[in-house]
């Protein structure tokens, strides 16, 4: 790899599976025996984009949108249909030793650990599977031990861990070898708030402290919100966002929202003249309006009725990402 | 009394359907049973140079072609798993339930032994026509001694293996003793040899012992090699073990279900 | 070279010392299948004992030679549990549940990675116990093995290993295609119950299927004979020549699955 070159690379990847059929019953298996009937499946279709040394990129897209396979691609363990992949100047599917031991993979619904024995017992098998010098090895693991809080919990059978527990423990494993990538796929699925934000902190943390590239999916939007500044998005396999998360609402969502609290009720209809009602209660109402005009009607709002108080705001991410893939679904 | 059948009925039904679904596993799990096939080759090359204790090169097939069958229709291996149920709270629902739990783990195992029946039988036939020497015993009092042996070995089978898991009621560890009964009852039952050819003393011994009961009375009655006159004090032996493991059985529960209640495992 | 031995050997050591980890969370297992090992040495012995009340031979072969080659069956049926089965097991659960992707994300070989992981030490009994046997009837023998005999032997327990290995490699590999092997896998294991008696007490058509169809022979009759130092140099040579055949045929079988796995997975 050349320095300034980007750490991954995606050119124009497509990856497909192919789906062979079979109608039921008997006759059915007889029938596909001889002839099979395949359809494909394009699970990442035409996708390219890259990343920076040091980014945290939010990889987002409902169940099935080609997220988990990209990650696959990426971390070597598929091999593309077609296109170009490089990660940190090596083609992954190769699976290069020297390649292997710079990334990592944590998925939050799998685990790696040993289920029986302490989790200390997997870092040391770690530490001979990597060629982790012993120096370094302590270091590491005191600066994990720092950071995930995790004392006690190596020392404890996996088996009697909680899953918050378990998920610092197996991101202690994931890192002990220092990758330079993170590849990270769902790794705060199924933990309670608090424990997310712990996670979360310690992904941001690890990211400042050793300008790893970081790729991550989530169905938590808090998770992106607060980690990435840079959200990709796909939708059935194709690229449909690639920028800054906070440019996702201006360029895809057509409207702002107008919370407005009123002194004094106000009629329904003078407000759809204004803007689609979302919410219409006693004295506080939601509004939609188009993003262009928003200066305008705020303007007449504040004309036409007594306002105590109003706030305008993007709409919620979740709300702009669920709008984007139904208008996809549709269109 | 009604009642009872009719549930008894509804248990049987479900894990017919069961059987159906597992069909199969349950196929491999039957052709998977190679030892007595072993055996026989074994038999049948020392017997091409005569007769071994009675026994003919025809009538070792026979035995062992019968025994694959009736091992697979007068068995149960429910030992170990009962022994878990109890063990780790799973036998909890069961115990709600309006009739005794053991009634589901005595019928649970008898809606797949028809399945056997299409396996077996037609390499049986086609031996017993084609292979010279092979004999079965068809006569029609024959198949009713044959019925009731089976019916007494396959509820030793049960008793004896139900009594063990009950163990579990106080033991965490009961399922090797299970495991035990099985090497002893593989041993002794006719399932690895016939248990004519043991040295007379131990086929003596074995008259007095249940396992004879478990498999090699019914194999002895089918292929003829017991006397008729032996056949009324060998099924009341077996009738007798069916009692003796009847009364341990029921003794074990009723301590058992009180020690695993009181604890409120 | 050098340096690779001494990774692998360095990793297989950590291995060992996580089962034995392992095994002492389940002492009472440990002991209840040591008590096992012996009852099975039981049965199995005494049934074919019974051949002997009737016969001075079965095929060419004495009671105590015999019980030679019960006591390899025994042995390498203990080797099986404590250290193909469990690994088996865990190849096919990694298949299942997904987790296989760990292993291939390991800068170590995945094939040894995934098939020499786990080690059953409750079932060394079982080992010990064939090897009692062996020993006990080599006294009862009085028959000291040759030397030669003894270098052949642990020769050909080797290959005998390699050959068990690579069969159970490729069943187990199949799981990639089939999501529940367990099944078939004991269907076709079941034919190794043919190994506890010596080939030739089989009629002619059994032995030679069992000797070049399923290599059952090169397992427990062909080491036995080794012991009592009558292996024929060919028969050596060519049990040498099925372990190493066999292990490259299973390791290729599983290199093309895990190219299948990587290009056809989701």
């Amino acid at each position: 790899m050349h320095p300034g070159e980007p750490v991954i690379q995606v050119d124009r990847l497509k990856r497909y599976y192919r789906v062979h059929h079979r109608r039921p019953g008997m006759w059915g298996a007889l029938v596909s025996f001889f002839h099979r009937e395949y359809t494909y499946v394009r699970a990442v279709d035409d996708i390219s984009f890259s990343l920076e040394a040091g980014e945290i990129v939010g990889f987002l897209g409902p169940n099935g949108a080609g997220k988990t396979t990209t990650l696959k691609v990426l971390s070597g363990l598929l091999y593309p249909t077609a296109g170009r992949v490089s990660v940190l100047g090596f083609e992954p599917f190769r699976r290069e030793k020297d390649f292997l031991k710079q990334i990592t993979l944590v998925m939050g619904q799998k685990n790696q650990l040993i289920w029986d024995l302490p989790a200390a017992d997997t870092f040391l098998l770690n530490k001979e599977i990597y060629e982790i010098p012993d120096d370094e090895y302590r270091a590491t693991l005191a600066e994990l031990d720092e950071l995930l809080e995790l004392g006690p919990l190596m020392t404890k059978q996996v088996r009697k861990l909680s899953l918050g527990e378990r998920m610092k423990c197996e991101l202690a494993a994931a890192l002990l070898h220092r990758p330079r990538v993170l590849f990270l796929d769902e790794p705060t699925i199924g933990l309670d708030v608090t424990m997310q934000a712990k996670i979360r902190e310690f992904i941001a943390e690890y990211n400042r402290r050793h300008g790893a590239t970081i790729l991550l999916t989530s169905h938590y939007m808090a998770d992106v919100t607060a980690l990435c500044e840079r959200v990709i998005i796909i939708h059935h396999g194709r690229l449909i966002y690639d920028g800054p998360l906070q440019t996702l609402a201006e360029r895809t969502a057509p409207y702002k929202v107008l919370t407005i609290t009123f002194r004094s009720p106000v009629p329904r209809e003078v407000l759809q003249n204004l803007g689609h009602v979302v919410q219409y209660e006693a004295l506080r109402v939601t509004l939609h309006v188009p993003r262009e005009e928003t200066a305008k009607r705020a303007a007449q709002l504040l004309a036409q009725a007594q306002v105590e108080d109003v706030t305008i705001e993007d709409p919620p991410i979740e709300e702009v990402i669920a709008t984007i893939f139904r208008e996809k679904e549709a269109g | 009394m009604m009642r009872l059948w009719r549930k008894l009925a509804a248990i049987l039904v479900v894990y017919w359907a069961r059987a159906l679904e597992y069909r199969i596993v349950i196929l491999i799990w039957i052709l998977a049973t190679t030892v007595p096939l072993v055996m026989m080759g074994v038999w049948m090359q020392l017997a091409s140079t005569g007769d071994i204790g009675g026994y003919s090169r025809g009538d070792f097939i026979a035995y062992y072609m019968a025994n694959l069958l009736l091992l697979h229709l007068v068995s149960t291996w429910h030992g170990p798993e009962l022994s878990r149920h109890i063990r780790q709270g799973e036998l909890n629902p069961l115990l709600l339930k309006p009739f005794h739990p053991l009634w589901i783990y005595a019928l649970r195992p008898l809606p797949t032994k028809p399945l056997r029946l299409p396996i077996f039988l037609p390499p049986i036939i086609l031996v017993a026509w084609l292979v010279p020497g092979v004999h079965y015993d068809l006569r029609p009092i024959t198949w009713l001694a044959l019925g009731i042996a089976m019916a007494v070995a396959y509820a030793i089978t049960f008793l004896a293996q139900t009594a063990l898991a009950l163990l579990a009621f106080w033991m965490a560890q009961a399922e090797p003793l299970i495991v035990l009964w099985f090497h002893l009852r593989m041993l002794f039952s006719g399932y690895l040899v016939p248990i004519a050819l043991f040295p007379e003393s131990v086929t003596r011994l074995l008259f007095w012992l249940p396992f004879r009961y478990t498999l090699s009375l019914p194999l002895e009655i089918i292929t003829g090699k017991l006397p008729q006159g032996e056949w009324l004090p060998a099924l009341g032996m077996g009738l007798a073990w069916v009692a003796f493991f009847y009364g341990v059985t029921w003794l074990l529960w009723r301590a058992g279900v009180r020690a695993y209640t009181a604890v409120g495992a | 070279m050098v340096e690779v031995v001494r990774r692998y050997g360095r990793l297989w050591w950590l291995f060992l010392l996580n089962s034995l980890a392992v095994e002492l969370e389940y002492r009472a297992a440990m002991i209840s299948e040591s008590v096992l090992a012996l009852s099975r040495l039981g049965w199995q012995l005494a049934g074919i004992w019974v051949f002997f009340v009737h016969r001075e031979r079965i095929g060419t072969w004495t009671l105590w030679e015999a019980a030679v080659v019960l006591g390899l069956f025994i042995f390498f049926d203990g080797l099986i549990e404590a250290f193909f089965r469990p690994n088996m097991e865990a190849i096919i659960e990694h298949i299942r549940t997904g987790t296989l992707d760990f292993v291939l994300l390991k800068p170590v070989d995945a094939q040894f990675l995934a098939t020499v992981r786990w080690v059953r030490f409750r079932h060394f009994g079982d080992m010990l116990a064939g090897m009692g046997l062996i020993a006990y009837a080599l006294l009862r023998l009085r028959r000291t093995p040759p030397l030669w005999g003894l270098v052949s032997l642990w020769a050909l327990m080797l290959a005998a290993a390699v050959i068990l290995y690579s069969i159970l490699l490729v069943l187990v590999t199949l799981a990639f295609w089939f999501v529940d092997v367990t099944n078939i896998i004991e269907l076709v294991w079941s034919v190794y119950e043919a190994g506890r008696v010596p080939v030739d007490a089989f009629p002619d058509v059994v032995r030679v299927v069992l000797t070049f169809i399923i290599p059952i022979a090169f397992i427990t009759t062909v080491p036995a004979e080794a012991l009592l130092g009558r292996v024929t140099p060919t028969f050596a040579s060519l049990s040498l020549f099925m372990a190493t055949i066999s292990l490259a045929i299973s390791t290729g079988f599983w290199r093309y699955a895990l190219r299948h796995y990587t290009s056809a997975s989701s």
